[in-house]
């Protein structure tokens, strides 16, 4: 599949640019005979700024190259492109379900958030059979709250208020 | 120092030493397998449980219990793509792609074999020549961390696959990751923007369980439903047993690697992380096929293999010859020898020589056991492929979750962890190799912090750099390294 | 249907375990698990002191005790967690010297002086000077020698710049008239591999930590940083027979957050209390040679302390540029 690379690299520029200008501004505090904190940081986003300069100049090149050979490739067929959307969704799909987990957590515990959001994922994967929709997400959580919170004791996140009640009820 | 040995081994054999060393290896095994419990972790949920037992049966199980944690960590790794320690980023690189092209069972049987024959490798060592190591090891200043760190950064174009400049970015990025958080030298506050959650610094293992495991559950997650065959295939086991010749083909990685690791082992501050990684690099450097790594090369895993688990001799020669801990769970140990009224240094050996020997012993034993248990074990682990796709992507997920978290019980780790599998998911799309990134991140740090420390003893003069000779040796040979692939394949800098 | 028939079999026992274990609430105060947060990883000092308190305090306790390690940040991100669960006394922070060094200039937005309120402060280290036993210089005496006529020349490693480990050996030698080199290494492993090494010249570390060593005659221990020679190093002068007022040690206390109710922290102030006699205790304050003075202070005490303590801290702190 052939990917634009000019954007990516063009977001890569901008980072380590960005925190260059950050380290630069760093409080430079060094020790006598060494070269301070800032020294090494601006070293490493110089060289990592500049090569990814040449890495889009190379890009350019090959761009310019290939539109020259054969600009009638890159249109792509509309069946490609149903794909790409649906990839992009089911991808957009799990991101969400990731974040969601992750930022409820610590307001409803890991007992609710984990359920749900196993519930969630399997549906986003895809999964439709309803015996495995209907068991996995509490044989899922049941086991990791088996292993995790009660053999070793792992202080996951209970929640506040109602929910922390709720989550002691089980660790 | 043979009659020692002859008791240690008669010793090892009484009834209650055979189950401290099933016991320990088994729980060791456990707490490696599951992310979220390190092995130094499993090493003091386990200590409380030997304070009534003989010192001898106490270090039998512990060290049953270490070994068994650094095996139980490769098996998650290769079936799993959940590395459970940074050192066991080259085996998920190689060994889960490895299990993704259907030879799990295979990769199971190269790491078990390697990682025995490793620690054995260093058992003997350690037995033969413990003071000679650890006054070796001694010889490493600064300079020659500095040295080890830029030889080890070295092989990273080794490790780009395709497009060098990609694989140099991608490194560059993982050493700026190392110099988020404190500054080691002044103290400072770099690049957290006032937050708290960046006030630690990044920990290695969030960033490899996002840009490795994270990012291929996304990447797998985009594909269509049906299409998906099952993450980890397998064939029985015994059909996928190596062949003798393939381990004799690849002899020379097999006598170097487990060299490495014995001697960078006993280096504290270095360990099993830096061992597995220059092996693996090095392995990547002289390797026949070099485009083969990072896409399950079986040479790659061999090295990291035989060099992780040699490192752990390493760690004990210093600890026993010294009283110095080489890695966080032999400083564990510690702790359990003083519960035992004993002192961990020089004069152990004089005085309690059935301690010392017996400890020998107990981990070549461990060693021996756990090929067994692991043998059997993995069928267990293999079954799990049984699950729906769906179940076992999100118990990976979860695992990945909980294991973030369980690294200082913190919701940071998660949200950090998150992050980083968005940026591993955007480098595999856009074929930026992930290893010399996490090499950056892995030696990023001990490079800065030792090329200062270099300058605060030398008072500003970096030509102390090469007046000394190991240090000189070491620069020379990262040197060697870095230019070696230019004449080997010239086209490899062209083609971006 | 068998797979299905397992599968609800172990939904069913899975949920019958959980259930079963419900906790039934009770009324007094500790009616669920008490958890002590050590601001450091499995295995460091701080947290194997916690640990050997912990394994004492067990017994005496109706509730299960907890041990969670939440370490970065230099400490305070433990404590920054322990400021922000409700004041309820069952969340307990282990308080290194760490925290109130972090107090002149705090990282995060927690305070150890303004949230928390002390139950005890339990242990009160010792500091040795050491040097490597190879090394030209026989006493302090020497090594004060040569450092005066070559001011930077001696160099002295340690862990966490800006933190305990500097504050205690510049400020030592400081007082002696001598300036040294501070080489920070991040763990006491390898600061002890680089003074064995010939690397840098000596440390200042905890005694524990540093007298296997000593004895092995591995490393010569100099001076002792402490009023009065320790029994375990009887050879070794101490600093005030050097006429140096400087007796600063390493402090473990635990505290709560501010605002628990007080006859809560003083439940728990007299049942540590007790836990410090067991004799697993004992046994770690033997092994780890922390009789030489006594630990405890009384929560009244260890606030005192602490704030003498921040203000020293200030001092140096100020001194060495850290803080303007």
């Amino acid at each position: 599949m052939k990917k634009n690379e000019i954007v990516p690299t063009l977001i890569i520029i901008a980072f380590f640019g960005l925190m260059l200008i950050h380290a630069m501004g760093l409080r430079f505090v060094k020790r006598f005979g060494e070269m301070g904190s800032g020294f090494w940081p601006i070293l490493i986003l110089a060289a990592a700024f500049l090569l990814s300069i040449l890495l889009l100049i190379s890009h350019l090149i090959k761009f310019q190259r290939e539109r020259k050979q054969a600009p009638e490739e890159r249109s792509t067929s509309s069946e490609e492109g149903i794909d790409l959307k649906n990839r992009r969704k089911r991808l957009a799909l799990s991101v969400v379900c990731l974040l969601g987990y992750i930022l409820l957590m610590p307001w409803i515990g890991f007992v609710l958030s984990t359920l749900l959001y196993v519930f969630a994922f399997i549906l986003a994967l895809g999964e439709r059979r309803r015996l495995i929709l209907a068991i996995s997400p509490f044989l899922v959580t049941g086991l990791t709250v088996i292993v995790f919170a009660k053999l070793i004791l792992m202080p996951l996140p209970r929640g506040v208020d109602i929910f922390a009640a709720f989550s002691r009820l089980i660790y | 120092m043979l009659e020692h040995y002859l008791t240690a081994f008669s010793t090892i054999f009484l009834p209650q030493n055979l189950l401290a060393l099933c016991l320990g290896g088994l729980w060791g095994l456990m707490a490696g397998a599951l992310p979220g419990i390190s092995t130094s972790m499993g090493v003091v949920l386990l200590t409380p449980f030997t304070y009534s037992m003989s010192p001898l049966t106490a270090f039998t199980i512990l060290v049953s219990a270490y070994c068994g944690g650094i095996t139980g960590g490769s098996i998650t790794s290769i079936l799993f793509g959940i590395p459970g320690e940074p050192s066991s980023v080259p085996t998920v690189i190689e060994g889960h792609s490895l299990a993704k092209q259907g030879r799990a069972a295979y990769a199971l049987w190269v790491f078990l074999l390697c990682s025995i024959g490793g620690g054995l490798f260093s058992v003997f060592v350690m037995m033969a020549a413990t003071p000679l190591i650890a006054n070796f090891a001694l010889q490493f200043g600064p300079p020659e961390y500095f040295g080890l760190t830029m030889l080890g950064l070295s092989v990273v174009s080794g490790l780009s696959g395709g497009s060098v400049l990609k694989g140099l970015i991608s490194c560059l990025f993982g050493i700026f990751l190392a110099t988020i958080g404190t500054d080691g030298i002044t103290g400072v506050e770099r690049f957290t923007f006032g937050t708290t959650i960046l006030l630690g610094g990044i920990s290695f293992i969030t960033a490899m369980v996002g840009l490795l495991a994270v990012s291929e559950i996304l990447i797998e997650a985009e594909e269509p439903f049906q299409q998906y065959k099952g993450s980890v295939d397998y064939k029985g086991m015994r059909g996928e047993m190596p062949r003798v010749s393939e381990f004799k083909r690849h002899w020379l990685i097999l006598t170097k690697s487990p060299i490495i690791g014995t001697v960078i082992g006993a280096l504290p501050g270095a360990g099993a992380t830096i061992a597995a990684f220059l092996a693996y690099g090095e392995a990547a450097r002289s390797s026949k096929n070099p485009e083969k790594f990072g896409h399950g090369a079986v040479d790659g895993l061999m090295a990291a293999e035989c060099a992780n688990n040699a490192s752990t001799g390493g760690s004990m020669t210093i600890l026993l010859s010294l009283g110095i801990p080489g890695s966080n769970t032999t400083a564990m140990l510690i702790a359990a020898f003083m519960i035992h009224g004993l002192q961990p240094g020089p004069l152990l050996l004089g005085q309690r020589p059935d301690i010392v020997y017996g400890i020998f012993v107990a981990m070549l034993m461990a060693n021996l056991f756990l090929l067994g248990l692991t043998i059997i074990g993995i069928r267990l682990f293999l079954q799990l492929n049984r699950l729906p796709y769906s179940v076992f992507s999100v118990a990976i997920m979860i695992l990945c979750v909980v294991g973030a978290f369980g690294l200082s019980n913190n919701m940071d780790d998660i949200y950090l962890m998150f992050l980083f599998g968005l940026i591993g998911y955007y480098m595999r799309k856009y074929s930026f190799p992930i290893a010399p990134a996490v090499l950056g991140l892995v030696l990023g740090n001990l490079a800065e912090l030792s090329l200062r420390r270099t300058l605060l003893l030398s008072l500003g003069d970096p030509l102390i750099l090469i007046s000394r000779p190991i240090s000189a040796i070491l620069l020379a040979a990262s040197i060697f390294s870095i230019l070696y692939p230019l004449f080997k394949r010239p086209k490899a800098l062209k083609s971006v | 249907m068998k797979r299905v028939r397992i599968l609800f079999l172990c939904v069913g026992l899975i949920g019958l375990w959980i259930v079963g274990s419900w906790n039934i609430a009770s009324a007094e105060y500790p009616e669920r698990a008490i958890e002590i947060i050590v601001p450091f990883g499995v295995g460091g000092g701080s947290d194997t002191a916690a640990r050997a308190v912990a394994e004492g305090l067990k017994p005496l306790l109706k509730v299960p005790l907890v041990i969670t390690n939440m370490p970065g940040g230099a400490a305070t991100k433990g404590m920054l967690h322990v400021a922000q669960q409700p004041a309820d006394g069952y969340t307990i922070l282990a308080v290194t010297t760490s925290h109130l060094i972090d107090a002149v200039q705090p990282k995060t937005r927690a305070h150890i002086l303004r949230d928390f309120d002390p139950i005890m402060r339990i242990q009160w280290d010792t500091t040795t000077v050491f040097i490597s036993a190879e090394s030209k210089f026989e006493t302090l005496k020497d090594l004060l020698e040569y450092g005066k006529k070559n001011p930077r020349l001696l160099k002295f490693g340690g862990t966490s710049p800006g933190g305990w480990a500097e504050i205690q050996t510049v400020a030592f030698f400081k007082k002696l008239g001598v300036e040294v080199t501070f080489v920070p290494f991040a763990a006491g492993a390898e600061t002890k591999a680089a003074i064995l090494g010939g690397h840098i010249h000596g440390a200042c570390e905890e005694l524990a930590e540093t007298l296997p060593l000593v004895k092995a005659g591995k490393l010569r221990a100099v001076a002792v940083i402490m009023e009065k020679r320790h029994p375990a190093l009887p050879d070794v002068p101490c600093t005030a027979e050097l006429g140096v007022d400087y007796t600063h040690g390493l402090m473990r206390a635990w505290a709560v957050r501010k605002g628990t109710p007080p006859d809560r922290i003083k439940y728990l102030h007299d049942v540590i209390k007790k836990a410090l006699d067991a004799p697993v205790y004992k046994k770690f304050v033997q092994d780890n040679h922390l009789y030489a003075r006594p630990g405890y202070l009384s929560p009244e005490d260890t606030r005192r302390y602490w704030e003498d303590e921040v203000r020293f801290f200030t001092g140096v702190l100020k001194e060495l540029g850290y803080v303007k």
